[in-house]
């Protein structure tokens, strides 16, 4: 690629790439230009959690599908990858080649395994730190030259600005969907969910179960200890609901002393049991003083608005409250 | 096509540019690379307040001498300004001479007060929208050449789009600062701001009072009348919070029944009297239905948690005396 090409390429990713603040939409612009970009066959981008010590993929080439797949959580531990993690650390470029007995063994197996040759890592760095890294990767046994690699890293300054600027966007506005207390989904978040999982539910035919559970005496919690004691009871609800959900279930903070937990292809039973360890779970948290009442709803026939879905589950949180507490009834409808 | 100098400088100003999603740092990188990269001597930038039909200075630099007016930076009245107007709406732009006679007057009086002869408007354009306005100045009676208008066109996509990434994030920023039923800054916001000033208090030791605010009977309104009964005392109560605070405190609303408002600089006595105000407004608000337990607590030096903490206990007693009242710790 000419000089003068390459200027007006990066300009032109640039212009692209800060063109919107959706990571979706950023890493798939990128991934759309990558290849007339760099000349390889690809260039696939990770992100770096260094909480969790891993590599979260954002995209990844398929040799036998010629295309570019955005994967669900693929993780790579860093320290399966002792290469990878000095391209992040020392923020430089390396190259690995299959063809190369003294590169990283762990890289070249990798490659191997997906049928490519040549790999160049660069690190994505934005304001001082390496949030990821860009794999260039070639079908090819090749040499990435001097020029290639400074081509490269500036298009990795250019991408880092824009994955990075994208990110920050989605922290705020998760946030905004977050209650305050126990950053659970709030209820404006939940009337989203609810009717999105109905109207799934009615396109799919699958079952949809809700939950709703009001915690049991926060009032009287209140009164005697305050509204920091009963925020400690909300985040002991909250955290045993988030620790009995089943993988896909959505748990959600209505307000006050009320929760509700959405379940996407649970039956009542399923349902009753997500329940019943959750009201063991708060038991164990709050050494015996908390106990909630819920109650389950089915999505069917009867049901068929959200709204609807909401208010039975909810009259029924109301009978098991009346009943004397600590307990979940399923509604009859 | 820019020439290949022109080309990396916009590279590097786009770069420059996305470096940032704050608006003021975002502006501040601009200013620093526009005016020369137009070789021109003064830029400013406005953004289009639509309702309004304003434009409002956001920056502005002149003669090596700039000033930042992020905040409350000067207005103009579109309708004053028809040439500008065309620019935002047209999407196309502009010179303005003062040695030509058949330019717009009023454009031309503006330059000569600040001291230009020429004058190039921009619109910024993001995603299609005009967000705001770019304008290129000269002391120098200059004709900007079609060369020169093309790259200050490219200038302004980058600086549009950054400035337009900027406020995206600045809007979902509030919105998670903000209690979505009443408007008020929420818990989270609170939390924040009562850190800052418990520790600004005690830097200055100017005092900083809070007063914890929980609305009487709440269940008992949601038991009779609904969520929507429940929602409407609570819009009330934030309304009668939000006319009876002095200017500077901060009401926010922290979930649930409760709100608090944080009075820098008030003593005990100026907390109540604003708790009062709001206790009236409340009651006339609600024709007598409605009232709320205050508390109100008042710190030089200590901690935010313990301030609340006692604010909170004062507005339980005040509860357990009955409600519609305020107690001071």
């Amino acid at each position: 690629m000419a000089p003068q090409n390459r200027l007006q390429a990066l300009f032109d990713l640039s212009r692209t790439l800060s063109s919107s603040l959706e990571l979706t939409e950023v890493v798939g612009r990128f991934t759309d230009q990558a290849a007339g970009l760099t000349g390889a066959t690809a260039a696939d981008l990770s992100s770096h959690d260094p909480e969790r010590d891993v590599l979260v993929q954002l995209t990844e080439y398929l040799k036998h599908e010629d295309r570019v797949s955005i994967p669900q959580d693929r993780l790579y531990p860093l320290a399966d990858f002792p290469a990878t993690r000095l391209v992040l650390d020392e923020q430089r470029p390396l190259q690995i080649r299959v063809s190369r007995p003294e590169d990283d063994p762990a890289e070249r197996q990798l490659l191997e395994e997906r049928g490519l040759q040549s790999l160049l890592m660069l690190p994505l760095v934005a304001r001082g730190a390496s949030i990821g890294l860009m794999e260039i990767v070639d079908v090819d046994d090749r040499v990435f030259d001097d020029h290639d690699v400074e081509f490269c890293q500036t298009l990795c300054d250019v991408v880092a600005a824009a994955v990075h600027n994208a990110q920050l966007y989605q922290q705020v506005k998760e946030l905004a969907l977050r209650d305050q207390v126990t950053a659970l989904y709030n209820r404006h978040c939940f009337e989203e969910q609810l009717e999105a999982a109905v109207a799934r539910s009615r396109r799919s035919g699958e079952t949809l179960a809700l939950l709703v559970i009001d915690l049991d005496g926060l009032k009287r919690i209140n009164d005697l200890g305050g509204h920091q004691a009963g925020d400690e009871a909300l985040r002991a609800a909250a955290d045993a609901l988030r620790g009995s959900c089943r993988l896909g279930d959505v748990p959600c903070r209505l307000g006050g002393d009320e929760f509700a937990v959405i379940l996407p292809g649970a039956t009542a039973e399923a349902a009753t049991m997500v329940a019943e360890r959750a009201q063991q779970r708060l038991r164990e948290i709050g050494r015996g003083q908390f106990s909630f009442s819920g109650g389950v709803a089915l999505s069917g026939d009867q049901l068929v608005t959200p709204y609807e879905l909401y208010r039975t589950a909810d009259i029924a949180a109301y009978r098991a409250k009346t009943a004397g507490g600590a307990r979940t009834l399923v509604s009859a409808g | 096509m820019p020439s290949p100098n022109r080309l990396s400088a916009l590279l590097e100003l786009s770069r420059a540019l996305s470096s940032s999603l704050e608006l003021e740092e975002v502006l501040e990188q601009m200013l620093q690379r526009v005016a020369r990269l137009a070789g021109a001597t003064g830029t400013a930038v406005s953004r289009w307040d639509r309702e309004r039909e304003v434009l409002v200075t956001l920056v502005h630099h002149t003669h090596g001498s700039r000033s930042l007016a992020t905040f409350d930076g000067e207005e103009f009245e579109l309708d004053r300004f028809p040439l500008s107007a065309q620019v935002l709406e047209k999407q196309l732009p502009a010179q303005v001479r003062l040695s030509n006679p058949r330019d717009d007057a009023r454009e031309r009086r503006l330059l000569e007060s600040l001291g230009f002869r020429s004058l190039l408007m921009l619109p910024l354009v993001a995603r299609g929208e005009t967000i705001g306005l770019m304008e290129i100045a000269d002391v120098n009676d200059r004709a900007f050449t079609p060369q020169d208008v093309e790259f200050c066109q490219a200038v302004c996509d980058v600086v549009a789009t950054a400035m337009h990434n900027a406020m995206l994030y600045e809007q979902a920023r509030d919105m998670a600062r903000r209690d979505q039923l009443t408007g008020l800054p929420n818990r989270r916001a609170f939390d924040e701001m009562l850190d800052e000033h418990v520790a600004r208090a005690a830097r200055s030791g100017q005092p900083v009072g809070l007063l914890v605010i929980d609305l009487d009977g709440l269940k008992k309104i949601n038991d009779g009348g609904g969520h929507t009964a429940g929602d409407a005392a609570l819009c009330a109560a934030a309304d009668a919070l939000r006319a009876s605070v002095r200017a500077g405190d901060l009401p926010c609303r922290l979930g649930g029944d409760e709100f608090a408002v944080v009075l820098a600089g008030a003593d005990a006595a100026g907390a109540l009297v604003v708790a009062e105000r709001a206790q009236q407004a409340l009651a006339d608000a609600s024709g007598g239905v409605y009232s709320f337990s205050g508390g109100v607590a008042v710190e030089v030096i200590g901690s935010a948690s313990e301030l609340y903490r006692l604010a909170d206990d004062a507005a339980y007693r005040a509860k357990q005396a009955g409600g519609g009242r305020t107690l001071a710790v």
